[in-house]
């Protein structure tokens, strides 16, 4: 059961920007977002590669840097702790067999939502449309699951910021673009745009958002929804 | 132990070996020597990046005692034990720093899909990744070079990187973009 809901992924054909992922090699990226990027990489072996060529210049400037030495006694104290420090094997992930949208969710999602899913908390947005709330971070992004029927159409929204999105299952068209499992649509705050999600199902998809909404449409609603004041 | 530079022993290729030796024998005196490389650079690198003195020596210390139990998930195809390494101990200062796991994918995680088979120009490119940064980093443009090195030591987003070089964020952003080029040359955008 489990194996037939892996999603059904070939190479995304819609990656995560080279700066975007080169903050997140840095460490230098938001939660949010990285929340977004570490999915992507999940399915991306592309986007894998990129992440590595930039944490070899990480590990190429850990080489070359001046060494800072150490405090008097710290090296026989680290190795005084040894002992009581066995290996840590990899342990196999027990398989989740629960879905959404017919669809096991990677891990960087799985991780911030609760171990029964059937407990999470949707709130409807618009027709059609259903939100849950994952993470809002230091910097004040949010992230977190819209499911959207067939056919829904998300009218067109503005803020300030960047939006980025990702599908986990299902898919939707804005203009002629396509967007399919893995993919990624990167907004700005100068784009207008008309997503509306295939006719052959539900679209599941990561949303991810920084800087202020714009008072109209349906993410400002969303995101309205979930600001307390 | 005088290694040619370049060759399987320079300290590049000597400590990935270390490493991939400390995970099969659990052997203390391989550790030591790792130990004594790395845990003075890592604390230079934290301290570069904002952390006190004595919280730089404490996640160091830290750190190299994740290198000890999870020696066994180094695989010296992927990247050096330099990259490795630097990669644990920015997970570190992260979840440190936020009180949060840092997102990753994970190779166990059933929805994960693994490397596709490549042709075979392919695997070449993302197995020589390393030694292909090493070489494009030293021919790096300096602009190019300032913003790649700023956006690892400077625990800031791409805006305030901006604001420090007094550069618009879409200099900033075009010039790591380039570089990022310059150091994946294969892989296109």
């Amino acid at each position: 059961m489990g194996s037939n809901a892996r999603p059904n992924i070939d190479m995304p054909s819609h990656h995560i920007d080279g700066d975007m992922l080169l903050a997140y090699a840095a460490g230098t990226l938001g939660q949010a977002a990285s929340i977004v990027v570490a999915t992507h990489l999940s399915y991306c072996p592309h986007c894998r590669c990129s992440v590595l060529a930039a944490e070899a210049v990480g590990g190429a400037f850990l080489d070359d840097i001046a060494p800072e030495p150490l405090a008097q006694g710290g090296a026989s104290r680290v190795m005084d702790r040894l002992e009581n420090m066995p290996a840590e094997t990899r342990k196999s992930l027990t398989e989740d067999t629960q879905t959404i949208a017919g669809t096991v969710l990677p891990r960087p999602v799985r991780a911030w939502l609760p171990q029964d899913l059937s407990t999470l908390n949707w709130s409807w947005v618009s027709p059609g449309i259903k939100y849950t709330e994952m993470l809002k971070d230091a910097n004040g992004a949010r992230v977190g699951l819209m499911l959207a029927q067939a056919n829904a159409a998300i009218s067109a929204h503005g803020h300030s910021g960047e939006e980025l999105t990702m599908v986990l299952s299902g898919g939707y068209h804005d203009g002629a673009v396509a967007f399919r499992p893995g993919d990624v649509q990167s907004v700005d705050e100068n784009t207008h745009h008309e997503p509306k999600t295939d006719d052959d199902g539900a679209c599941l998809s990561l949303i991810m958002i920084s800087g202020s909404i714009n008072p109209t449409g349906l993410i400002a609603r969303i995101f309205r929804y979930f600001t307390p004041f | 132990m005088s290694p040619e530079v370049g060759s399987p022993a320079s300290p590049l290729g000597e400590m990935s070996a270390l490493l991939v030796t400390l995970a099969a024998t659990r052997d203390k005196q391989i550790f030591a020597q790792l130990f004594a490389y790395y845990a003075p650079r890592v604390k230079a690198y934290l301290m570069r990046q904002g952390t006190d003195s004595a919280t730089a020596e404490e996640l160091a210390q830290e750190a190299m005692l994740i290198v000890w139990r999870r020696a066994d998930s180094f695989d010296p195809e992927k990247a050096s034990a330099a990259t490795w390494i630097y990669t644990v101990v920015r997970n570190l200062r992260i979840d440190a720093l936020r009180k949060l796991r840092r997102p990753e994918f994970d190779l166990d995680d059933p929805a994960f899909v693994p490397d596709l088979p490549q042709r075979p120009d392919d695997a070449l490119q993302c197995d020589q990744t390393e030694k292909r940064v090493r070489e494009a980093l030293k021919q790096l443009p300096e602009e190019q070079a300032v913003v790649v090195k700023l956006s690892f030591f400077e625990d800031k987003p791409h805006g305030e990187i901006a604001e420090q070089l007094s550069l618009p964020l879409g200099t900033v952003k075009s010039r790591l973009r380039l570089a990022m080029r310059r150091l994946q040359p294969l892989l296109g955008e």
